[in-house]
């Protein structure tokens, strides 16, 4: 599995196990958002190529992967490893869909785990940009760099998604170039996204979208 | 003053007026100390059956509605999500703000603590499916899915890799997850509804008190729809929310009101209609300020006394005592009546002529009341309670009262004239005509009985706005909710036992559950084993679990060149002491019973549940386990009304027999005179309840059974009193029936199927009481 599923489901569920949130608040700087939504481009369909960094506590070296992914602001996101196995991630509102090596598929729907696809929204959110579906679960801090470029962290509203993400920093100018995730134990991944461009779906993606 | 007082009282004892005085200075008192702060209980649970065949699996279901007694939910309901999120959280700052009592839930964020709780002991919590994956699969295949995550995008998690390199601790808690479908989503709960594309957004309220005061104003949902439109309004939404409540508060409040206007249209109906007619037929104020101190001291008596028995008074109660007026008047009534008929006699010896008739009239009413409380519904035995009080304390006003202060003439009237003229008139029948009507009588009203249909359906004992039962159901369809009657019951001597056999259950049922639901409607258990397995499981799930993460551990390490060590877990197991008093039981803390006479006990929730067969799928399939036992509360209940209905139809026989018996004892070969009248009139009102379509239940005949002890009534009246005076008791006996019957036609009036049934058949069985008892009157000279 990439993503595991479990996690993602496990990441939405556990906070409503505890039960539940608080109100969210508006406090966004309103304008530091509005900035970077000025900066950024939105394309249809946008993609790119990625490396993955993990660095995990108890391994001496980092675990890198590497591949290609889209984002179809309508459908979802396809997450495609090519090094160092072949794997694809397919997110989108209904599903979540996994290919393993040699074909084999496991599909989580969110009509089951109707979480899903806040998560789903949050992965569409946080490799596009989408300020406004992160900034409902976030709190956001970060500056423009320059007129062309920005950063943002990230940190959960809500004691439960604390459980599962400690801090998320994205740096941005276009498009989302890094996105560095720490977990609460200390895991760290870090996420690079080079040759981003806007694009078209091609007939197997089309495909693996389910349309 | 005492001499003057002893004639004008014509020797009436100085020790009965003042010691009721006495009584009714005492009872002035506590009702100034109950009104100023009354204590109503409006328990929706009031009026379901104890039912003493399983006490364990009546607790279990008041335990697991206590949970949620001061819960209100509300869902919205919509296209647009952004729309619903902004109207939910519009609604809940307008509710917190306002004086309507109802707070939105800011649980604390247990998430962190829960996990918190559970981190150490990761290792020994494994979902089934976990359980025969470890098993079967090959440590090849497991470290190929850890690498697989290992290099997967990240999206967070709970530990970090090397603590569960197989991710088995998230599946775990989506399992878990399982209790709710509600889901957090931009800072509010979320449920997507199933059966289409809206959504909805879930608001959680908490009442600040579960008491009721009598009020005519649904407060809590009058509040909650001017929430709602100030939201939409705020929101600038022009687009229709749905909105759906829930919540008991929301129930014991409609039945708060609804009781209370009840209680207002049948305690003030009966008393207007009483004053219009002690008015016209008696011409005079005094009757009717007397005859209103009577019924006065009488409710005042019953309630303080069910107050001080029961501690608190049921709405039920008062709705149904407001009906006592109608009852209580006949004493007061007959006393005038018969002071008519004889204006010039001493009324302290009119009143010892009285008496026997009167104590007797009593008597046998009480004792109808008194059946009542041997029925196993709590609601009832105050009602039995507050009656059987108030009549005898209306009686004790009229005797030791009446006779003081009645002072004057009593003049009557042309209505009165018109009656007490009208009985020599009414018609008579021979021993002949008696057979001929008996026979067509019993004919035609056998026609109506035939077409009873019995019913022993628990829902004629609530009374419940069909539109909130609707968005109950709704709610807790929506939001997964367990069934609240059908459960299992699981017991043991041990906790671990109790834990142990819980398991079984669910291993057992596994096969079932997945050929009865379907993926979008799944039937699923919710147990406490979940949420802590038993000692053993957890050794057994540890064993699984160290081997294989040991193993993948070091095929990966082998892989990646790395040295990966396996984190150490709790020693120990987890304490389902330690468990229960965490903050991690919360959400299933309420399924566990302690201890209870055998041992202890839970229970496992069944959620999903769509119909009887799948319930009975469920318990063949669950047969022979040991201490495990299928709860259904629904079908119980009714099996006990209908037991209830049998040996009710016994009593009411032997009850008749017993009347019967009494009678002869006194009036001879005259007896049948009093009885046989509410023995046809039993028949005739099963009769008109047959033609008019009303089903047959318990409440027809504790109807029956109490109009046993108030028709035979007037007939005694009527055998006491021969000669010129019986006219004039007939006048206190026709104006005690219509009152009595207008009472209980306004409680037929109740929107409670239960109060319904017993107003209705009161009201046409003491109809033909009053018509067929002079019928069959016994006129000698005297």
């Amino acid at each position: 599995m990439n993503i595991s599923r479990r996690t993602v489901c496990a990441f939405v569920v556990v906070f409503c196990v505890g039960v539940h949130a608080r109100a969210a608040h508006a406090d966004q700087p309103t304008d530091l958002l509005g900035s970077i939504n000025l900066v950024i481009e939105r394309p249809d369909v946008l993609r790119g190529n990625f490396e993955q960094t993990k660095t995990l506590a108890g391994f001496k070296k980092p675990l890198v992967s590497k591949g290609t992914f889209v984002i179809d602001r309508a459908r979802g996101v396809q997450w495609i490893t090519t090094t160092p196995f072949a794997s694809t991630l397919v997110v989108t509102r209904e599903r979540l869909t996994t290919w393993g090596e040699g074909g084999s598929k496991q599909q989580l729907d969110t009509k089951r785990e109707p979480g899903l696809r806040a998560v789903n929204d949050l992965i569409m959110g946080m490799l596009s940009g989408d300020l406004k579906v992160l900034a409902a679960r976030f709190d956001t801090k970060g500056s423009m760099k320059s007129a062309q470029s920005w950063n943002l962290s990230l940190t959960p509203k809500d004691a439960g998604l604390a459980g599962f993400i400690k801090v998320i920093d994205i740096e941005g100018g276009r498009h989302v170039d890094q996105v560095r995730m720490v977990e609460p134990s200390g895991d760290v991944s870090v996420i690079r996204f080079t040759n981003n461009a806007a694009t078209t779906l091609n007939p197997a993606e089309l495909d693996r979208f389910g349309q | 003053m005492t001499k003057a007082w002893k004639s004008s009282a014509g020797g009436i004892p100085r020790w009965l007026v003042w010691g009721w005085a006495l009584v009714v200075a005492l009872l002035a008192f506590h009702q100034w100390q109950f009104w100023r702060s009354p204590k109503i209980d409006t328990d929706v649970f009031a009026l379901l059956p104890h039912d003493e065949k399983s006490p364990i699996a009546q607790m279990a279901m008041r335990q697991l509605a206590e949970q949620g007694e001061r819960r209100v939910v509300v869902m919205l309901g919509g296209a647009d999500w952004e729309v619903l999120r902004q109207v939910a959280q519009a609604m809940g700052a307008n509710l917190s703000r306002s004086e309507a009592g109802l707070q939105p839930t800011l649980l604390e964020d247990m998430a962190a603590q829960t996990m918190d709780f559970y981190k150490p002991w990761r290792d020994v919590l494994l979902t089934p499916t976990q359980k025969a994956h470890l098993s079967n699969a090959e440590t090849a295949q497991l470290a190929r899915a850890a690498m697989s995550r290992l290099h997967g995008l990240s999206a967070g998690q709970p530990t970090n890799w090397l603590s569960d390199p197989l991710g088995l601790w998230t599946a775990w808690w989506t399992e878990r997850s399982g209790i709710t479908a509600a889901r957090p989503r931009d800072g509010i709960l979320w449920v997507a509804d199933p059966e289409g594309q809206r959504d909805w957004a879930v608001l959680l309220l908490e009442t600040k008190s579960s008491a009721f005061t009598l009020s005519s104003e649904r407060r809590l949902y009058n509040a909650l729809q001017q929430a709602k439109s100030e939201a939409n309004r705020s929101v600038g939404q022009t687009e229709s929310v749905q909105m759906l409540l829930a919540g008991i508060p929301l129930f014991a409040e409609a039945g708060a009101t609804q009781g209370n206007s009840e209680m207002n249209s049948i305690g003030l109906g009966s008393m207007a209609g009483i004053i219009l007619l002690v008015w016209w037929t008696l011409r005079a104020v005094r009757p009717i300020a007397l005859i209103g101190l009577s019924l006065g001291i009488g409710c005042a008596a019953a309630v303080s006394l069910t107050v001080l028995v029961f501690g608190q008074i049921h709405m039920l109660t008062l709705v149904f005592g407001a009906s006592l007026v109608g009852v209580a008047v006949d004493y007061g009534i007959n006393y005038f009546g018969s002071r008519l008929g004889d204006p010039n006699v001493d009324r302290w010896i009119l009143m010892k002529e009285l008496l026997i008739g009167l104590a007797l009239a009593l008597t046998t009413s009480v004792v109808g009341y008194a059946v009542m409380a041997v029925t196993p519904f709590p609601g009832l035995r105050q009602v039995a309670l507050f009656s059987g009080v108030g009549l005898i304390a209306a009686f004790a006003t009229v005797v030791c009262w009446f006779p003081v202060l009645d002072r004057g003439e009593v003049k009557g009237s042309r209505f009165a004239d018109s009656i007490t003229g009208g009985f020599t008139r009414w018609p008579k029948l021979s021993t002949r005509q008696l057979w001929i009507f008996i026979g067509v009588f019993g004919v035609v009203s056998g026609l109506g009985i035939t077409r009873l249909t019995t019913s022993d359906d628990i829902r004629q004992l609530q009374s419940s706005p069909p539109e909130l039962i609707k968005e109950q159901m709704n709610v807790g369809r929506l939001l997964k909710m367990p069934s609240p009657a059908q459960f299992f019951m699981v017991q043991g001597s041990s906790e671990q036992e109790v834990l142990e056999r819980e398991e079984a259950l669910k291993d057992r049922l596994a096969p079932s559950l997945g050929s009865l639901g379907s993926a979008d409607a799944p039937v699923v258990l919710s147990a406490l084993s979940d949420w802590v397995p038993s000692e053993k499981s957890q050794l057994a799930n540890r064993s699984l679990s160290s081997k294989a993460e040991i193993e993948v551990l070091s095929m990966v390490s082998k892989e990646l060149g790395e040295d990966l060590r396996r984190p150490v877990f709790a020693a120990n197991t987890m304490q389902f002491k330690d468990w229960l008093n965490s903050a991690a039981s919360m959400a299933a803390r309420s399924q566990w019973l302690g201890k209870v006479d055998s041992g202890f006990a839970s229970v496992v929730l069944i959620r999903g549940l769509q119909g009887r067969d799948q319930l009975q799928a469920l318990q063949s399939a669950a047969l022979n386990l040991p201490g495990v036992q299928l709860v259904d509360r629904a079908q119980d209940m009714s099996s006990l009304l209908a037991r209830l209905r049998s040996s009710m139809t016994w009593l009411l026989v032997v009850g008749h027999a017993l009347v019967w018996g009494a009678l002869a004892m006194r009036y001879r070969g005259d007896a049948w005179r009093a009885w046989l009248p509410t023995v046809l009139a039993s028949v005739g009102s099963l009769g008109v309840l047959g033609f008019a379509g009303e089903p047959f239940q318990l409440f027809n005949l504790l109807a029956l059974i109490l109009m046993l002890g108030m028709g035979v009534d007037y007939g005694i009246f009527l055998l006491e009193h021969q000669g010129r005076s019986q006219r004039f008791v007939w006048l206190g006996v026709l104006i005690g029936a219509l009152s009595t019957a207008m009472s209980f036609g306004l409680l037929a009036l109740s929107k409670t199927p239960a109060l319904h049934t017993f107003g209705l058949t009161l009201l046409v069985g003491l109809g033909f009481v009053c018509v067929l008892t002079p019928c069959l009157r016994l006129s000698r000279v005297a």
